[in-house]
């Protein structure tokens, strides 16, 4: 047995020495003489500036067109972003909506109309201060008082839901007024 | 003159004499309950707290096994009759060493016992045999040199506390003639989790359960008048809507289609009242105990909230904002009148009902919060917690001996316990998070 792979061993080496040497000689002999052809010269430096100053025009024309379409976009989006994120405020035991609350609310009412395909949802918040159970209802005022100013201002009601998390959500921790005063408050899911 | 003196003399006299006969006959038909030194009134707590002394159990075990419940067993005994309110326990180090090896009226020295002015003696030995424990417990008036008070009881050791909390139901009963809170418990909700789930522990804070598991705010428990389960408010997806939870199989079932607040037992436990949320304001109606039924009680197009009725059941306390910021109201549902109770403060809400007449409620005065309590006419307030943090969401003992209440006066809302009058304010609950809205068990 091991003398016959001994023999089988010994023979693929000198088959390989074999191909090595021979590949080594085909190399030696390829030769190669570069030739180089000249073309005839032709004056067209103003048609390409032509053409240059063209492309360049349309390339301005459509970054100007992407650049607006993405600013459309983002205003969309940012007045979008602004129905959610935009809250309005109260005053301490209070349901009653303040001249910037009743602005914030106007501008959307004014989205909602152009946004047909889009509901509201309206969530009543408190804080901490006086009983758990009164603030659940002072909470279900406070989101009720929205969605009747933006049904006011003439969209549908059955686009506006109510809520009320009472004082079970607070946004700002701390017993303070700078903590009372951010979590009294209505906040806005727009809902597709 | 000087016979003019001598006969109205005499004759303060003779009517000085009739009325001391009279009192002792009033003395013989109804004696007061009254044990050597204690002479016992439920409705003067604080007024003199009797002093007990607990010394260590003796333990009478073959191989002196769970040696740890000496001090065990009399610790959760001297606690339970300190929190009433009515009694002191006393401090060890003041105790003098003469008595005998046993616990029975021939070991004890009694003359040891009324030298450091103790009005009670208990005495007590176990026995651990297995998993069981066994004790046998006395009472004695040392002033008399008498026992007043023996009884044996037998628990797994691993419910010692509820054996202790048994044996001072008894003892206080006895004494007092009175029944003892210490096997009540409280229903409560605490947000440790993240959300607002409801829980349950003894009356003194132990032995807590968590009870609901709804990933969502859960509060307001309130229990039903015999026990077996409770309403409580439920909010899953904005919407607080009443809810009732059986204790026993822990099944919940829905009380209302409609948004509502504040759902809790009549206390005859024949149906509930609930405020419920409908066109913009919120009413309270009556319902039966399954939510069905529903009877409009009060109409007032504003917030008529946190009903809460007088122990007859004829009557309805409630907050309403219908005059601005909120109050207190009674309705008299025999005759339909409404009567405003609280004029003295500016925002008065959380009223409860106690079952001897009275109404504890809480006031806010420049953001803080304190309890008080007032005679359902609006007459005989009297304020229970002063300066010291928040007070709030008081409830009464079923007997109407005690409010359970929260405070945050040791920064986070726990439970505390008071008795009727405000004395003994004491902190019970020491868990995680904070406990809100707190209910007391029937017992």
């Amino acid at each position: 047995m091991i003398r016959k792979s001994m023999t089988g061993l010994l023979l693929m080496g000198f088959v390989s020495t074999l191909l090595l040497f021979s590949s080594a000689c085909q190399q030696k002999k390829v030769e190669v003489t570069p030739v180089v052809q000249e073309e005839p010269k032709v004056d067209d430096s103003a048609e390409k500036a032509r053409l240059a100053a063209q492309q360049a025009e349309k390339d301005r024309l459509a970054a100007e067109a992407a650049r607006l379409e993405a600013q459309k976009k983002a205003a969309i989006e940012a007045a979008k972003a602004a129905m959610e994120s935009e809250k309005i405020y109260f005053d301490y035991d209070k349901a009653d909506l303040s001249d910037d609350s009743q602005a914030t609310l106007s501008k959307k009412a004014g989205w909602l109309k152009e946004n047909g395909s889009y509901k509201l949802k309206i969530e009543g918040h408190c804080d901490e201060r006086g009983s758990t159970e009164y603030n659940m209802a002072l909470g279900a005022r406070r989101a009720e008082a929205a969605a009747k100013f933006i049904s006011a201002a003439g969209v549908a009601n059955d686009r506006l839901t109510t809520v009320s998390y009472g004082e079970e959500k607070p946004v700002a921790t701390g017993s303070n007024e700078a903590a009372w005063e951010q979590n009294r408050r209505d906040e806005f899911v727009l809902i597709q | 003159m000087k016979n003019l003196y001598s006969i109205l003399i005499s004759e303060i006299l003779s009517r000085s004499c009739k009325i001391l006969l009279f009192l002792l006959i009033i003395f013989m038909i109804f004696p007061p309950i009254t044990f050597g030194r204690i002479d016992f009134n439920i409705d003067k707590p604080g007024d003199r707290r009797f002093k007990v002394a607990i010394p260590d159990f003796k333990n009478l075990s073959t191989n002196s096994e769970s040696p740890e419940l000496s001090e065990g067993l009399p610790k959760v005994m001297a606690n339970d009759l300190d929190l009433s309110g009515y009694f002191l326990p006393m401090e060890k180090k003041a105790f003098l060493d003469g008595d005998g090896p046993g616990i029975t009226a021939d070991n004890i020295n009694f003359r040891n016992w009324t030298l450091v002015g103790t009005d009670l003696l208990i005495k007590g030995a176990y026995t651990c045999i297995g998993n069981n424990v066994e004790v046998d417990i006395r009472a004695y008036d040392p002033f008399e040199g008498k026992q007043i008070f023996g009884k044996r009881y037998l628990e797994k050791i691993i419910d010692y506390r509820l054996l202790m909390h048994r044996a001072g139901n008894d003892i206080f009963l006895k004494i007092t003639g009175h029944k003892g809170i210490f096997l009540s418990k409280f229903l409560f909700d605490n947000k440790g989790t993240g959300n607002k789930e409801i829980y349950i522990c003894d009356f003194d804070g132990y032995n807590l359960k968590k009870i609901t598991n709804e990933k969502a705010i859960a509060q307001f428990p309130r229990w039903t008048p015999d026990g077996s389960g409770f309403a409580f408010t439920l909010n899953r997806d904005g919407h607080f809507i009443p809810h009732y939870m059986d204790i026993s199989t822990g099944k919940i079932k829905r009380l209302s289609e409609k948004e509502g607040f504040s759902a809790r037992w009549q206390p005859d436990g024949g149906g509930i009242d609930i405020a419920l949320r409908d066109k913009g304001f919120t009413a309270i109606y009556s319902a039966d105990i399954n939510g069905g039924n529903i009877k409009k009680l009060t109409d007032s197009r504003s917030d008529d909230i946190s009903p809460c009725r007088s122990p007859d059941g004829k009557k309805l306390a409630f907050v309403s904002d219908r005059s601005g910021p909120p109050q207190i109201y009674v309705k008299d549902l025999t005759t339909g009148s409404e009567e405003r109770i609280t004029y003295d403060f500016k925002y008065c809400t959380s009223p409860v009902w106690s079952s001897l007449n009275k109404i504890a409620f809480v006031v806010a005065e420049k953001g803080v919060h304190d309890i008080y309590t007032m005679n359902p006419d609006g007459r005989g307030l009297r304020r229970l917690t002063e300066g010291d943090g928040n007070n709030e969401e008081p409830c009464w003992s079923p007997d109407g001996r005690y409010i359970v209440f929260t405070s945050n006066r040791s920064g986070a809302y726990h439970l505390y316990i008071m008795n009727a009058n405000g004395f003994n304010q004491r902190r019970v609950t020491f868990f995680d998070g904070e406990e809100r809205n707190p209910s007391w068990s029937p017992f």
